[in-house]
């Protein structure tokens, strides 16, 4: 019997898998499409599963995010350098597209947010930067608090903070401004 | 309105339950005498329900999708358990 290899096994089945639907989650919403994401979810698997044992217990959840998180980095700047945004500026790549609606007069937004739909906020997010994308994907699809996505994206929580208000802003005027 | 980038970053933080009690207190005070902010985070509710509905949405559409993914990388993946 080999030991170490049926731990590791064991260790990865109970430490990764459970989170495999968080992971594809978050990669696909960092990639864009599923089939990038899918991508990314396999090599994160591989990744996850080599560095087993350097999980030291805690929060497994996290642990997965943060190499989905930090595999999706890679795997777009190398696969996908032109068309995913890597900067975190989001005034510089959005500005374009979203000035239009944010130097408008801003109209009563409830009554424009009625109409918001899955196809706008999917448009807009997708002019995001990733950086500011992950913020948002993090706090409103995985729940999770501003302490937690700062240790995932690796960022003091003040710029979790500030990317978090700045990319709902910036959805929230593009959304809003963005009817014909 | 236009907020300033402490109110905006306040209002975000109230929204997300950042905020310590006594911060929290503060902040709904400010919300019950200033109409204007008042309006504010009431869209950003409003907002954030779409936007969350929305995203889950489209995760969820993929989850499905993803249910085959699943079982296929589980029967593939190195954590597999042969009985």
């Amino acid at each position: 019997l080999n030991v170490g290899d049926a731990t590791d096994q064991d260790r990865f089945a109970e430490v990764f898998l459970p989170h495999l639907v968080d992971a594809f989650r978050l990669a696909r919403w960092l990639a864009g499409s599923r089939a990038d994401a899918e991508d990314i979810v396999q090599e994160a698997s591989l990744r996850a599963f080599k560095g087993i044992r350097g999980f030291g217990g805690g929060d497994s959840r996290a642990w997965a995010l943060t190499i989905v998180r930090n595999t999706s980095y890679s795997w777009l700047a190398k696969n996908r350098p032109s068309a995913v945004v890597l900067t975190e500026d989001l005034d510089q790549t959005a500005r374009d597209r979203v000035d239009q609606s944010a130097a408008m007069e801003r109209t009563p937004e409830a009554a424009l947010i009625a109409k918001v739909e899955a196809e706008e906020v999917r448009k807009a997010m997708a002019t995001f930067p990733v950086p500011f994308r992950e913020v948002l994907v993090l706090r409103e699809i995985h729940g999770l608090d501003y302490r937690a996505i700062a240790e995932i994206a690796e960022l003091p929580v003040g710029t979790v903070m500030s990317r978090l208000a700045r990319a709902r802003r910036k959805l929230l005027d593009a959304i809003s401004g963005g009817a014909p | 309105m236009t907020l300033s980038k402490d109110d905006e970053l306040l209002l975000n933080a109230y929204l997300d339950g950042e905020l310590d009690s006594l911060e929290a207190s503060r902040f709904e005070a400010r919300l019950a005498s200033e109409p204007a902010l008042a309006a504010e985070i009431e869209a950003y509710r409003l907002f954030r329900a779409a936007l969350r509905s929305d995203l889950a949405e489209v995760s969820d559409a993929a989850a499905e999708e993803l249910e085959t993914f699943v079982k296929l990388f589980q029967a593939e993946t190195p954590g597999k358990r042969q009985s």
